[in-house]
């Protein structure tokens, strides 16, 4: 399996700098990393921005709220009152009908928008609408990813239950308790076929049930695993974690890939890999469970292959004392062209048809 | 030349009318003519003599050379002098239909890839002949090539491609003749062009990539450097062919696979769909199998776990047709066909009420259907391939299924001439599918209505064509095996209008649901749907509790299944569980009066605990099989892949069951919104059960025994009321599992309820099911409220219980 070559933007630092945004967008988590960006927003009266979407989640979660609202006095102090930011609301359990609320917001955007989208503190499945619905409206904008200075669960936590699970115990599972039922949107739905097998392709993470829940309700041929790969060399041994916790879910992983979590095109270059070998035998399911920036890879390879459904499981309970903390830095993904957006997706599309109307042509 | 058809419409030559032009080119023009005498339609081509070229009777020769299906046919020519200008008047057949332009232009949606694949066979089969005779066309293009549909009134008519308009080739100087098979090539190109790849299944997309990537190229390839033959038909239609066969070759296969534990992948759903695995680890010998594979409509219910998936998916006629040695004699009597019930939820997974229920009482079914044809029909294709086509599929008797699909779907067009039916049909039920989905999930399902004409019998009358069509179906059942109906996943509004097509009571087809227990909706719209009536229900819970008296059957059971993984893990010495768990040395009875004497001291270990632990939940068992053998790993070094010398310790056995039973029970229903509601009543139900051990005693002829109750008897017939949704809760996640003497009149209580096995370890209970509490259904809803308080006040009543003996006489643990 060699990765498609693919010609995108890279993920750089971020510059901390507006320059050209004229919408913000942000979700308000309980981490530090959520909206952190806005520490950086100028004054009103010195930025080009002059509107922002704030979503709200849904269930309640108080540390959610605390942290909204600490976002909304960053705004505030630099001038951006309640009469800019509009708030979305989305429910991460059931998020059906959140989904033509954030939709029509962008579709309300004036045509000179430029986005400046803060996925930090987005679920996996709230970063698909956003980049959907804007994608759609064709609107030019930059992906702000704030890196954490921890990440949980320690290597010692780790350790401590995987010793426990080598004698007997129950597998271990960290950051939350409680898995939602699978959730697919139709507008990720895929267009599977009835009578083939489907393959999932599924992103790893620390609790293996989120994972183990999409397997129980699913009905799966084979399983890649994807797990991240952690650019600071000190988390290195979370690779190995998250393979052990989620190791035997299913009969016959072919491959288990492991993918830089800061990167998104060489992540979707190997899943188009991954969709070039699967795609005459399977359907394909893929669990968007990585990181934000991987995330961002699912979402293009669904743009390049409609056919292909995302699946995602939420937590019911999270541990939130159990996640990260502070911010170390920013990543940054620049799609303000979106014609090169479009171009590489195109691309993916329909290779056989492309090569050979350029090969009669000559 | 002038067009000056139009002036030529009214005009008669030959006796023909001229009624309307048809096409013009450089050279003349056509009209579409008519013959009142002889009711004949032809097509008049009008050249003007003094500009036509040298050679223009070469179109006529080139065609009467051929003189194939694939080719217009000519009629006759005459020189005609009209308005005073001389004419060549060329006559030839009239094609009803479009040119292949015109059709990517106003139907897209009638090209499919077996459109596609059998414009390629015409057109090759036609280039066959034409390069025999060394006819050659010169000028191939879309608007040179007829479509014809197949004509309505004609039975069994399908749809036709002609090659027309041999007019220009090397005779004529100014132009350069085109090379036939690039223009062939390039026309199945821009007809491909019209197909949205996404929407193909993989193996349509297998063969769309391959016709892109390798045939059209080959097809198209003029340098005879590059390929040994080009613009050979024969060798082209060949390579056409092995397409497909290498998708089979490629594409399913069937690779060995073994275990590297024997205790992993406990659910089917881990399991690879299509595994080896699958068939290695199945037992047929599940109680309740000759019910399931007898000529009805059946509920095959159990608790989580017990393998109703694995049983279904080992009915699948496609995992039979992916054995290495498949063959039509070693097929059932019947043939079933799997479908999970996920494509149902993933399509209508929304809430009703936001939804136009009268449009999706009609969108429901009709997506239903489709999505039961597709799989029909794809594993159809599959049997073609495995056990021949003659054994699956005879051409000739297609035409009643033709019919039903023209009757029944706005869209469907009858396949090409030469097409294969099986393919057609496939091709265009899951496009027809995946538009209706498509609709669905965009909101658009009301304007899905009109193309709707099935109605609640297609199924009936589609299973009566398939065996007519079909000689592998003319002698055996369909059943249609639906996993996972289940509420919530499959909401009431979808099984209320699923359910009068999926309990018919007629000959030509059978369900059999798989369903978790009380989770299908028993009404078919407003009526009710009746066991023993409509359906049979298999509780595999229930066979385990109320059907199999001995703990032998239990145990040989539960030892296939575990033998079974044993032998097919590689490196592993031990395949006998027995020997593994050894045998349990002491009767309930003996188990309960340890429990009586010091609770601490009595021990559950041996083969018969671990099969009585069993409630049909086959996987809970494994897992726990699994827990023993990584304890007495770590306890004692014991290893499966050395011969075993004696079983597993009982003070591991017995620690390793009690700690899983109570973990069992800590995580019971987790999934539930009200558990910890659920785990109070089967909590409490369980100390209540351990306090009679303890302090009660019952009469076993003549001899005193501790009192041993599992079972709630319910001794009247009254309503639960409020309580009736926790009731089922409790059923749904198998806390109790009801045993049915008979739904009462009212469709309320049944009267036994059996606290799981699992369980009993946990509450230190024995497995006798001889003693019962009684209570009425006000006392039973009395508990179900504050079942603490109840419990308590029922133990210190006078009169606590009338009790009940039920004898199991086959059962060595009873006395």
């Amino acid at each position: 399996m060699i990765p498609t070559p693919i010609d995108l933007p890279k993920v750089q630092r971020w510059s901390r700098n507006f320059e050209g945004s004229t919408h913000l967008v942000f979700a308000g988590g309980f981490e530090d990393v959520c909206g952190a960006f806005l520490d950086y927003l100028p004054a009103r009266k010195a930025s080009s921005v002059s509107g922002a979407l704030a979503i709200r989640y849904l269930p309640f979660i108080d540390r959610n709220e605390t942290h909204l609202n600490l976002l909304y006095d960053k705004l505030a102090q630099r001038g951006f009152g309640r009469d800019v930011v509009v708030e979305r609301v989305f429910d991460r359990m059931d998020p059906h009908d959140s989904v033509p609320q954030i939709t029509e917001y962008f579709e309300s955007l004036p045509s000179d928008t430029q986005l400046c989208v803060d996925i930090s503190g987005m679920s996996r499945l709230l970063l698909l609408v956003v980049l959907n619905a804007a994608m759609r409206r064709r609107i030019p904008l930059t992906i702000v990813s704030a890196v954490a200075k921890t990440y949980e669960p320690s290597a010692q936590k780790y350790e401590a239950a995987a010793a426990a699970f080598q004698q007997g115990s129950v597998r271990p599972e960290f950051l939350c308790r409680e898995i939602s039922k699978t959730i697919a949107l139709p507008e990720f739905g895929g267009m599977h076929d009835v009578a083939f097998p489907t393959a999932l392709v599924a992103f790893a993470e620390f609790n293996y049930k989120r994972l183990a829940k999409i397997v129980a309700d699913g009905h799966f041929a084979d399983v890649v695993q994807i797990v991240p790969v952690p650019s600071d060399p000190a988390d290195a041994w979370r690779v190995n974690a998250i393979r052990a916790i989620n190791r035997d879910l299913i009969t016959a992983p072919t491959r288990t890939l492991e993918l830089p979590a800061d990167e998104y095109v060489e992540t979707l270059a190997h899943l188009e890999a991954l969709y070039r070998d699967l795609r005459y035998s399977h359907n394909i399911t893929v669990a968007a469970l990585g990181t934000k920036l991987q995330t961002v890879a699912c979402w293009l390879l669904h743009a390049a292959h409609p056919e292909i459904q995302i699946v995602f499981t939420a937590p019911v309970h999270f541990e939130v004392d159990l996640y990260t903390r502070g911010v170390s830095d920013f990543l940054s993904v620049d799609w303000t062209q979106v014609t090169a957006i479009e171009r590489a997706t195109e691309m993916l599309k329909n290779p056989a048809r492309a090569e050979f109307i350029r090969l009669t042509q000559n | 030349m002038k067009n000056r058809a139009t002036e030529f419409v009214g005009k008669t030559i030959q006796g023909y009318e001229l009624r309307e032009p048809i096409g013009a080119g450089k050279k003349g023009f056509a009209m579409r003519a008519y013959d009142p005498l002889s009711a004949n339609e032809v097509v008049c081509k009008f050249y003007d003599r003094q500009r036509i070229d040298a050679g223009w009777e070469n179109e006529i020769r080139k065609i009467n050379q051929l003189k194939i299906p694939q080719v217009v046919g000519y009629l006759q020519h005459t020189v005609e002098v009209i308005d005073g200008v001389e004419y060549i008047c060329i006559f030839y057949e009239y094609i009803p239909g479009q040119n292949l332009a015109e059709l990517v232009e106003t139907s897209p949606e009638t090209i499919t890839l077996s459109f596609v694949e059998t414009f390629l066979t015409t057109m090759l089969t036609a280039l066959f002949t034409m390069k025999r005779r060394a006819v050659v066309h010169g000028d191939i293009h879309a608007k040179n090539i007829m479509w014809s549909p197949p004509d309505a009134d004609v039975y069994g008519d399908r749809m036709k491609f002609k090659l027309i308009d041999f007019g220009l080739a090397s005779e004529r100087n100014d132009l350069t003749p085109r090379d036939d098979f690039k223009q062939i090539a390039l026309v199945a190109g821009r007809l491909m062009a019209a197909i949205e790849r996404s929407t193909l299944s993989p193996a349509q997309a297998f063969f769309y990539d391959e016709l892109f990537n390798y045939f059209l190229r080959i097809l198209a390839e003029q340098d005879k450097t590059r390929l040994d033959k080009v613009g050979d038909p024969e060798h082209l239609l060949k390579q056409l062919d092995e397409i497909r066969l290498r998708y089979v070759s490629d594409h399913v296969t069937d690779e060995a696979e073994s275990l590297s534990d024997p205790f992993s992948y406990l659910n089917a759903e881990q399991i690879r769909a299509n595994s080896p695995l699958l068939r290695a680890l199945y037992s047929d010998n599940f109680p309740g199998f000759n019910d399931l594979y007898g000529n009805n409509n059946v509920i095959l219910s159990g608790p989580r776990g017990c393998g109703k998936t694995m049983i279904f998916r080992n009915m699948h006629f496609g995992t039979k047709l992916r054995a290495s040695n498949v063959s039509a004699d070693k097929l059932e009597t019947w043939v079933g066909f799997y479908v999970h019930s996920q494509h149902l939820y993933f399509a209508f997974h929304f809430r009703p009420a936001r939804r136009d229920s009268h449009v999706y009482d009609r969108l429901i079914p009709y997506y239903f259907y489709l999505v039961l044809a597709e799989e029909v029909l794809a594993t159809l294709l599959l049997a073609e391939v495995r056990i021949g086509e003659a054994a699956v599929s005879i051409e000739n008797r297609a035409a009643g299924l033709l019919q039903l699909f023209t009757e029944s779907f706005v869209h469907f067009t009858l396949p090409p001439e030469g097409a294969h039916t099986l393919r057609h049909l496939y091709d265009f039920v899951m496009r027809e599918r995946k538009q209706v989905r498509q609709a669905i999930d965009r909101e658009e399902g009301p304007a899905q209505v009109s193309r709707i004409r099935t109605g609640d019998d297609f199924l009936i009358h589609f299973c009566r064509e398939l065996k007519v069509f079909s000689p592998l179906l003319r002698s055996r059942q369909i059943f249609f095996l639906l996993d996972d109906y289940s509420m919530p996943m499959i909401s009431s509004a979808v099984q209320r209008r699923l359910n009068p097509i999926i309990f018919y009571r007629g000959p030509e087809y059978n369900f059999k649901v798989s369903a978790e227990n009380e989770s299908v909706f028993l009404f078919a719209d407003r009526k009710r749907i009746e066991a023993s009536r409509e359906y049979i229900e298999l509780d595999l819970g229930l066979k385990f509790l109320d059907e199999i008296k001995d703990t032998a059957t239990k145990a040989n059971f539960i030892r296939e299944i575990v033998n079974n993984r044993l032998t097919n893990t590689s490196g592993v010495a031990c395949t006998e569980l027995r020997d593994i768990l050894g045998e349990t040395p002491f009767s309930w009875s003996e188990l309960a009066r340890q429990i009586r004497e010091d609770p601490h001291r009595a021990k559950y270990f041996g083969l018969d605990v671990v099969a009585e632990l069993c409630t049909g939940d086959i996987s809970v068992i494994l897992d726990l099989i699994r827990q023993i053998v990584t304890a007495a790993r770590v306890r004692e070094g014991f290893d499966l892949t050395v011969p075993l010398t004696a079983p597993i310790d009982a003070e591991t056995q017995d620690i390793t069951i009690k700690n899983f039973s109570q973990a069992f029970f800590d995580n019971f229903a987790s999934q539930h919104p009200d558990d910890e509601r659920l785990r109070r009543i089967v909590g409490s139900f369980g100390n209540l059960s351990h306090w009679y051990v303890r302090n009660r005693t019952s009469l076993n002829e003549g001899v005193e025994v501790p009192f041993q109750c599992t079972r709630i008897e319910i001794i009247d017939d009254g309503e639960l009321r409020d309580e009736r949704e926790i009731y089922f809760a409790l059923l749904r996640h198998c806390g109790f599992v009801r045993i049915s003497r008979g739904r009462s009149q009212r469709g309320t209580l049944s009267r036994r309820l059996f606290l799981r096995r699992i369980f009993v370890p946990a509450f230190l209970l024995s497995f006798s099911r001889r003693d019962s509490i009684r209570w009425t259904t006000e006392q039973f809803r009395q508990f179900i409220v504050a079942p603490d308080d109840f419990a308590d006040r029922y133990k210190r009543s006078p009169q606590p219980s009338a009790q009940m003996k039920i004898g199991f006489e086959n059962d060595p643990h009873a006395d």
